[in-house]
């Protein structure tokens, strides 16, 4: 092996005869680049295992003492898919070998007479080596990006509001699905006096990387304009924040950008009754708020008169008033709906030509509900409702979609529902909370102190093992308990990564499974005592979001008979 | 040094005489081989190798200008590719010639 200097490109030149590789190098080297030469494939295989990412081009010959060019290059193939391979040769393409032909089977694989000067042979090379270091540019910066996306992606989520929240009085969940790694979708839920709860959803002009960032810019501006004015809460209207959102567009993205939005003020029912539960909201160009009796499965006409306003900072002069804004009392039970276009642009294939029957929407959504209402919770409602339009075929999301259920809290006899942020110092108390309310329904002690137990274990598992540092931060549990025949069924839903499942052949001894048992458990703390407490465990996911029910025996030969 | 060749050397390096004359000799060198070894392989009638030294042969004199050198050794492979012995004595005759001109 000879090498020629020490070049940023480096060429590797194989030829038996030195002269050749004498000639070829001293070219290279009067044109600024470097040369590895060496006589035999062997050498060059060798020397490529090792180095093959120092090297811009090979040059070689094709007929060879020891090996046929052509061998080499598959062999070189097998180590480096796409380096750039000159076959420089003194056969001529008119004596019939076919030898071009076989040049040309590789893409990445070029032709070099050996009577070609060193003009030819330098435009040649300078050509190639120099799409390919722009193509590793290229790959550099694709990976650069997709870093800083993947960081962005992280910040926009920690931006967003939980994903849901089941509170004292009202309830809101979510579905937030970026079409690339972060969205121009927002959604935001803020907590005004009285128990009610400002909703705003929201669609920036374009998605992507420049989507996002206006959209973190306009969450801060909204959550700094709220709390000015929390001190009048009748301060905060529809359209009071719709003008306070034009306003900071225009003055900071006038010409650049503009958002489509649903800004809705939710009154949930006054505790005594007296008061009723009331929406008032107002769409900017947005799609309508739609307000579902998930029972009857009928959409309650709220906005006959087709009230609303243009997009948010897309027109200088807009001014949003009372008479844009639609107000609603709700009667009881009804689930309130806001999405984001994108819903509509769910499509059976890529280019978005056949898109998800509206009819087909409608049905998917007032069976989703209606199922979540008959259990008790809607928390993983919106993630069902995906799933099932996948199911269908419709699996192509080519916008960025949100889909947001809100309205007051309501609750099914003999349900518990709650949600906990994902935190260590919550885990106790959401499971005692759970105790507490299974106590007041005169559920035994020790079934109660079995959930509790097992609710705990459970939470803890999916803080320690469900998520990475970045992710667990912002997540938000949901539970949902209740008596199934002989069981107390847990409920439990998350977005971290799915528990492995355990397979256990057929056959095996109860030591057997025990000891395939313990070695689960010693990856995520608890479960196997999760497992000894549960009769049963089923998991099934819905996009993002496991749900896990936990089936603890109700009667328990020590126990005697429960009552509910 | 053959005038052709050196013509051909220096505008290809630039005139660099030293490279040039290394260049040279070792084109030279490989003839003297590289005709012996024609010479040994027409003797032991072997045509396939016969072929592939006048291919050595014509790669060589191409990369050091040497086309009169190089002419012959193209003819040279299509007579070796015909089997045809004393076209193939003839004209190694004549590369040896060459060759001793160097």
């Amino acid at each position: 092996m000879t090498q020629h200097g020490k070049y940023e490109t480096k060429i590797l030149v194989l030829d038996d005869e030195r002269l050749i590789r004498l000639a070829v190098c001293a070219r290279l080297k009067s044109a600024g680049y470097g040369s590895v030469s060496v006589g035999t494939v062997q050498e060059a295989v060798s020397i490529l295992k090792v180095h093959h990412r120092s090297f811009s081009a090979i040059i070689s010959d094709i007929m060879m003492g020891d090996m046929d060019g052509f061998v080499f290059r598959d062999i070189v193939r097998g180590i480096d898919e796409s380096i750039p391979f000159f076959f420089m040769t003194a056969l001529d393409p008119e004596e019939g070998s076919g030898f071009l032909k076989k040049i040309l089977v590789d893409p990445m694989s070029y032709y070099l007479p050996k009577s070609a000067g060193t003009d030819v042979l330098m435009k040649r090379l300078q050509r190639v080596v120099g799409a390919r270091r722009i193509q590793h540019f290229v790959e550099n910066q694709v990976q650069e990006q997709k870093k800083s996306l993947a960081l962005a992606a992280h910040v926009q989520r920690s931006m967003l509001s939980p994903r849901a929240q089941i509170g004292t009085r009202g309830f809101y969940v979510t579905w937030w699905r970026p079409h690339e790694s972060v969205s121009g979708d927002l959604y935001e839920a803020i907590s005004l006096p009285g128990g009610k709860m400002l909703f705003v959803l929201g669609d920036i002009q374009g998605h992507g990387t420049n989507a996002a960032l206006v959209m973190m810019a306009v969450q801060a501006f909204l959550r700094q304009m709220v709390e000015a004015n929390l001190r009048d809460a009748r301060s905060i209207t529809p359209e009071i924040v719709a003008n306070g959102l034009h306003a900071f567009f225009r003055t900071n993205f006038a010409e650049v950008s503009y958002m489509t939005a649903l800004i809705c003020i939710h009154s949930p029912p006054s505790p005594d009754g007296a008061e009723p539960e009331e929406v008032s909201y107002i769409t900017c160009g947005a799609p309508d708020l739609v307000v579902i009796d998930p029972v009857a499965q009928y959409i309650v006409p709220v906005n006959p008169d087709r009230r609303g306003g243009l997009p948010i900072g897309m027109i200088p002069d807009t001014e949003y008033s009372t008479a844009d804004t639609v107000v609603f009392k709700l009667p009881r039970g009804m689930v309130c709906a806001a999405v984001t276009d994108g819903l509509l642009d769910i499509s059976r294939d890529g280019e978005g030509s056949e898109k998800i029957p509206r009819d087909l929407l409608k049905r998917l959504g007032f069976e989703v509900l209606g199922d979540a209402c008959a259990l008790g919770s809607l928390v993983a409602a919106p993630y069902k409702f995906a799933k099932a339009c996948v199911e269908f075929g419709y699996n192509k999301f080519n916008d960025d979609v949100t889909v947001m259920l809100f309205g007051a809290r309501w609750c099914l006899d003999g349900v518990y529902e709650a949600t906990t942020p994902l935190s260590p110092a919550l885990v106790d108390a959401a499971a005692r909370d759970m105790a507490a309310w299974c106590a007041a329904r005169g559920w035994a002690d020790e079934l109660s102190g079995r959930l509790q137990l097992v609710l705990g274990e459970v939470l803890m598992n999916v803080y320690d093992h469900g998520f990475d540092d970045l992710q667990r931060s912002k997540d938000v549990v949901g539970v949902r308990l209740r008596r199934a025949g002989d069981n107390a069924e847990l409920t439990v839903w998350d977005c971290g990564r799915p528990a492995p499942s355990m397979k256990v052949a057929a056959g095996v001894t109860s030591t057997a499974f025990e000891i395939v048992n313990k070695g689960m458990s010693d990856h995520g703390r608890g479960r196997l005592m999760v497992r000894q407490l549960c009769s049963g465990i089923q998991r099934q996911r819905f996009g993002a979001l496991n749900e896990t029910v936990f089936y603890i025996p109700w009667n328990n030969a020590e126990e005697g008979v429960q009552t509910a | 040094m053959k005038e052709c060749c050196v013509a051909y050397l220096n505008e290809q390096f630039g005139n660099d005489a030293e490279l040039v004359k290394e260049i040279y000799g070792e084109y030279v060198s490989s003839m003297r081989v590289k005709v012996r070894e024609a010479e040994n392989t027409l003797a032991a009638g072997d045509w396939t190798q016969l072929d592939r030294v006048a291919h050595t042969i014509k790669g060589n004199a191409l990369t050091a200008g040497d086309n009169e050198m190089a002419q012959v050794a193209i003819e040279l492979r299509s007579t070796a590719q015909l089997h045809d012995h004393e076209q193939s004595a003839a004209l190694i005759s004549r590369l040896r010639g060459l060759e001793e001109l160097l």
